[in-house]
């Protein structure tokens, strides 16, 4: 068996229009929902009171957005950017459909922007457009996430 | 719980009529990062990016330059727009998009941040009268007044209309 690092992809793996499907999907959970609202205040009833949120025409209290984006973007990592790189931002990110308790998402990326840094040798920066799918192939959530990226001979940058 | 009570839950001085471009708010709380916590929503998340979550392979990670692990930069714009959110997103109806999110400084366990926002629009829509769109700069700090996180963030927020009958 390979060096378990060796495997993990760099910048070279990356061509722009490559497609990744990535691994496992997830089902969310309403007890997931609570955490995430509890441990970063997200402080609108819509996400924790289930009466407030029907009120508003939700069918029930929906996960958050944000808890929605980290599970999505969770999933791209062992394919994109487990290799090391940092994290550089994100743009264009739209949350298309409420994802509901029970609802198991699915995530793909396309390689849409690739350079190497001029200030880094031995880096790339990559932007991907990350999609994530609902159970019923219904587009929940889009993103483009910009990363480093190290280069597969960069050893020691 | 009849719809008269349900207004009450919320504030009434956050509808899409008390915001003005410009305005600029510091927001009043701030919030100490644990390492169990960033370890518990990066595995949650299914991240599995070890610098997350192995504090020894940090002393080799990127020649060494970071302390201690880093704080997962998803749960970062997490914790910020959470800080920002009962002074604008209280009524929001919809959390609809995010875009210029920019990483700017790594935060690490026992950091502590705080955010401030600025509004960048206000805009009534064609099909609906009882609420409009809000779009805002989100800016989170650290303990040292760095900035670590900014962005932008666009809801759907009721208008007063929305609860009045």
């Amino acid at each position: 068996m390979q060096d378990t690092k060796s495997v993990l992809n760099a910048y070279e793996d990356m061509p722009l229009g490559k497609i990744f499907h990535h691994h496992w999907g997830r089902t969310l959970h309403g007890s997931d929902n609570v955490i995430f609202c509890s441990e970063t205040g997200q402080y609108n009833p819509i996400y924790f009171n289930a009466e407030y949120a029907r009120s508003l025409g939700y069918d029930d209290i929906p996960i958050h957005p944000l808890f929605v984006f980290n599970v999505v973007g969770g999933m791209t990592v062992e394919d994109l950017s487990e290799g090391g790189g940092l994290f550089l931002g994100i743009d264009r990110l739209n949350n298309l459909k409420a994802v509901h308790a029970g609802d198991t998402l699915t995530s793909s990326s396309e390689i849409v922007a690739r350079r190497l840094s001029k200030s880094r040798p031995g880096w790339g920066i990559i932007t991907w457009r990350t999609r994530g799918l609902n159970q019923r192939d219904e587009l929940v959530i889009e993103f483009d996430k910009t990363n480093m990226v190290r280069c597969r001979d960069a050893e020691n940058v | 719980m009849g719809v008269q009570n349900l207004s009450i839950l919320t504030g009434s001085h956050n509808y899409l009529e008390d915001f003005n471009v410009g305005d600029k708010i510091s927001h009043r709380r701030g919030r100490t990062v644990d390492a169990s916590e960033n370890t518990y929503f990066t595995l949650t998340t299914l991240n599995t990016a070890s610098p997350h979550f192995n504090k020894h392979e940090m002393e080799t990670y990127m020649g060494g330059r970071f302390p201690e692990r880093l704080v997962n930069g998803g749960f970062t714009i997490c914790v910020v727009v959470g800080l920002t959110t009962q002074d604008i997103a209280e009524n929001a109806i919809d959390d609809l998009s995010y875009t210029n999110i920019r990483m700017l400084t790594s935060v690490h366990p026992g950091d502590t941040l705080y955010a401030n926002s600025e509004i960048l629009e206000t805009r009534d829509l064609e099909d609906r009268t009882d609420a409009g769109l809000l779009r805002y700069r989100f800016e989170g700090t650290n303990q040292r007044d760095e900035p670590v996180v900014r962005g932008e963030r666009t809801i759907l927020l009721k208008k007063r209309a929305f609860d009045s009958f």
